[in-house]
């Protein structure tokens, strides 16, 4: 199981590519996109998920290319798209009763189905209840609900955790964790700690350029010895967002703990302390390395 | 001031949305393909067998009065989704939470209707500039005779369709489909007993204006042609004419002035009792529909079981471990469960049709098939067949536009072939509707043995569902379905013009048409289909 991206791109107008040569090969586990805003990352998913045509270059699904043949890759996909819809008027069961009718299942293998997922999704009690009533995190849990439903080889989740609260977050990354084993799972997000917490693979992209594809620990690595924390008075605290990267602070009596990836020690009470992943996105997308 | 000028605002952001939008552009391409029509003598004014000589108050009422007609009818669906849009941004709720006061929005919607719909009437007025030039029989261009049917006619008309557009959108029951269905018959429905029953005294009281011109005009006709009958023409005619009659206009009392100028008072008002229905984007104001609730007791057995596989991250063990955060492994797929069923999908397609509608409705549709089944022959096809398919008509206008407008394209563009499972499905799904809700009158063509009606029949079957999906798949709205069906409906079948009956209500269907427009349709459906799911 493979999907090879090659040269992919996508122009929106004469001047602006939305995506540009954006080369990589994906195997099972999860891949988690990192950028921000406007960096590309849903451009990149639609093309994949054969929503959106890319301009140039080539996907391959299992050596079948799929913007020639995008249904080889339809049968076995699952998509949460960033900002998706529901039919108000339907319950949860009866909505995704008709994706599974689309996607293909039996209709016993979908009752099964549905009934795990509702389950999983923690939306059992409100199964029968018309989605026009749902709130905006129950919606975002049956797109992920749907998603699953044909027990998908590739699923492409696009800002999953977007109005889930804290305690559906960790069980939804939990459940992307458990299912990544046998599958490619593309996961973007802004949330660093969801990356953090389930990625196997990460791809920063800013400005629809591929600027970094590691594991997070080599990612890290790189940043060894460049992110340093000390107390400065509030007083000179913006002084020194101007100069560096700073990527934490916290309040104290005597003035701010400040956190500041640099390649050299930026002041002489600042000590060396462990990279994470934010610190490793803010430097890498911030166009320091 | 500060008022106006938040008026001002409002109407100014909402009209540079519209005309940015490429809807607007196509708007005004329709206006200047209506500015040909008239110019090339399609859609004419003639009173009986005489027409005014083509002079600037001539030009001036017969482009006014096709704005009358053209622009107060169609032109209220066009604007008629100025606060629907404010929903829909979400930009609503930010203005919700400023100080801005219901009436003030009410206004400031109504004015940005109301520029556009005159916007529209200037590319006709400019085109009617042109046609009098070019007709050369009069080259002398007398401004205030060509504008004042524009300032006193048209405009008072298009405040108040500004207004009942505003009104439609804040009243419940008539923001959707329904709504536009009741304007049509508002309007359409209220010419006739104009142009018939209107008591010369009262002419100035009827809102589109037509009733004084109709005077006017006809006076100066009879003062020439003494055998004019009386008859008043606007569109179409096949009236050859007979002589042509100098006409310099109506000459524009302070009486008249007044009654005009009044239905802009009128439009005012019904804007400040717009802004009494308005919920101010308050979702809580909008009655929820009674559903039954089941609340289960949770079944923890899959949870209880998935404990067993847990793995959880250090830190959610670190943080507090409870059953809900466990993760759960789901039971793999069999190869055996993929198996594409064709008839799965149209039952689902029926039943998203189908949901939502409350009992009355299947209430009038039971009563109609009865109706079909009992009714004589010529009633069935006149008058319950043509009934029995306007019905649904809210139902077929989702058809194409569902997906876009439920913004669930994405899930269902990018499951396997969408383009030969869930299309056909949809269209079916739509046939059937038309099917089961004329099978009483299926029935009773076949047991009269009415080949011809139930050739028609068919024909109309098909030609709904086709024409519901091709605008559904092209325009991404439902209104576009529901004015142009409504239009054929009214004219075709209600209307008795055979060329239209497509369901042959008074005729024998014109088949020979519409079978092969109905084929054209879902190629065209297809088409569009293909576009949207690879864009």
């Amino acid at each position: 199981m493979k999907l090879i991206v090659t040269n992919l791109g996508k122009q929106y107008r004469r001047d602006f590519w939305g995506l540009k040569d954006f080369s990589l090969e994906i195997k099972p586990g999860i891949l988690g996109l990192l950028g921000p805003n406007g960096a590309g990352k849903s451009t990149f998913m639609r093309m994949l998920a054969t929503i959106t045509k890319p301009t140039d270059g080539e996907i391959q699904w299992n050596d079948i290319d799929i913007v020639k043949s995008p249904d080889t890759l339809r049968a076995v996909l699952g998509y949460l798209p960033q900002d998706f819809g529901v039919y108000p008027n339907l319950t949860a069961v009866e909505f995704l009763e008709y994706m599974a009718a689309i996607k293909g299942l039996s209709a016993r293998a979908a009752r099964q189905r549905i009934d795990e997922l509702l389950q999983v999704v923690n939306l059992k009690d409100a199964a029968k209840r018309p989605l026009g009533g749902y709130s905006g995190g129950m919606k975002q849990r049956v797109g992920i609900a749907q998603a699953l439903l044909n027990d998908p080889q590739l699923l492409i989740v696009d800002e999953p955790t977007v109005g889930l609260d804290p305690e559906e977050r960790v069980r939804f990354r939990n459940l992307l964790s458990d299912l990544s084993g046998e599958r490619i799972v593309i996961l973007s997000t802004h949330i660093v700690s969801d990356v953090e917490a389930t990625a196997s693979h990460i791809v920063l992209i800013n400005k629809g350029l591929l600027l970094r594809e590691a594991a997070p620990e080599d990612l890290l690595k790189q940043l060894d010895g460049k992110v340093w924390e000390w107390t400065v008075s509030s007083d000179d605290l913006p002084a020194l967002k101007q100069k560096h990267i700073v990527s934490g602070t916290i309040r104290r009596s005597d003035g701010v703990d400040v956190r500041v990836v640099s390649a050299d020690q930026p002041e002489g009470a600042a000590r060396n302390v462990n990279p994470n992943l934010e610190d490793a996105y803010l430097y890498f997308v911030g166009g320091h390395a | 001031m500060n008022q106006a000028r938040v008026v001002y605002h409002i109407a100014r952001a909402d009209f540079l949305e519209r005309v940015r939008r490429y809807s607007f552009l196509v708007m005004l391409g329709l206006v200047v393909f209506l500015g040909y029509q008239i110019a090339i003598g399609n859609l004419e004014l003639q009173l009986g067998q005489y027409r005014g000589e083509f002079n600037s108050a001539w030009v001036g009422a017969l482009m006014s009065l096709n704005a009358t007609f053209l622009i107060g009818w169609f032109g209220f669906y066009l604007v008629k989704n100025s606060v629907a849009r404010d929903r829909e941004t979400g930009v609503g709720q930010i203005m919700a939470t400023t100080p801005l006061t219901r009436p003030l929005y009410m206004l400031g919607k109504w004015l940005s209707n109301f520029v556009m719909l005159m916007s529209m009437a200037a590319v006709l007025a400019l085109a009617g500039i042109i046609i009098q030039i070019s007709t050369g029989e009069s080259t002398q261009i007398n401004l205030g005779a060509f504008l004042s049917p524009f300032f006193y006619i048209v405009l008072p008309l298009m405040a108040l369709v500004a207004a009942f557009a505003v009104l439609f959108e804040v009243i419940p029951f008539l923001q959707g489909g329904f709504g536009n269905i009741i304007y049509m018959f508002m309007f359409l429905m209220s010419l006739p007993l104009i142009m018939e029953n209107l008591n010369p005294k009262y002419a100035v009281f009827e809102p589109t204006g037509i009733g004084i011109m109709e005077q006017d005009m006809g006076a100066a006709v009879r003062a020439v042609y003494p055998d004019y009958d009386g008859g008043f023409s606007l569109g179409a005619t096949n009236i050859a004419v007979q002589g042509t009659f100098n006409w310099p206009g109506v000459h524009w009392t302070s009486d008249l002035i007044l009654g005009r100028f009044s239905f802009i008072a009128l439009a005012l008002l019904l804007t400040l009792i717009a802004a009494l229905f308005f919920d101010r984007f308050d979702p809580s104001r909008t009655k929820p529909r009674k559903t039954k609730t089941t609340v289960s007791k949770p079944d923890t057995s899959i949870l209880r079981q998935a404990q067993d596989n847990a793995s959880l991250s250090a830190s959610v063990v670190a943080a507090a471990p409870s059953p809900a955060l466990t993760a759960i492994r789901l039971t793999p797929l069999a190869a055996s469960a993929h198996q594409f069923s064709f008839v799965n999908v149209l039952i689902a397609e029926l039943k998203l049709l189908l949901k939502g509608q409350r009992w009355w409705w299947y209430a009038v549709a039971g009563a109609l098939i009865f109706a079909g089944l009992v009714t004589p022959l010529e009633g069935v096809r006149a008058f319950v067949l043509p009934m029995a398919w306007i019905w649904p008509i809210l139902i077929w206008s989702r058809l194409g536009s569902r997906e876009i407008h439920n913004n669930t394209h994405q899930m269902i563009f990018s499951s396997a072939a969408p383009l030969w499972r869930q299309l056909p499905a949809t269209w079916l799904a739509g046939f059937l509707v038309a099917a089961l809700t004329g099978s009483g009158v299926a029935i009773k063509l076949l047991s009269v043995g009415d080949t011809v009606g139930l050739i028609a029949w068919l024909s109309g079957a098909l030609f709904i569902p086709s024409l519901a999906l091709t605008f559904g798949v092209w325009s991404n709205t439902s209104k576009v379905f529901e004015i142009i069906y409504l239009c054929i409906w009214y004219i075709g079948p209600m209307n008795n013009v055979p060329a239209v009956d497509y369901l042959g209500a008074n005729s024998n269907g014109n088949i020979s048409f519409f079978i092969p427009v109905s084929l054209l349709l879902i190629i065209a459906a297809f088409i569009g289909r293909t576009r949207q799911v690879r864009l």
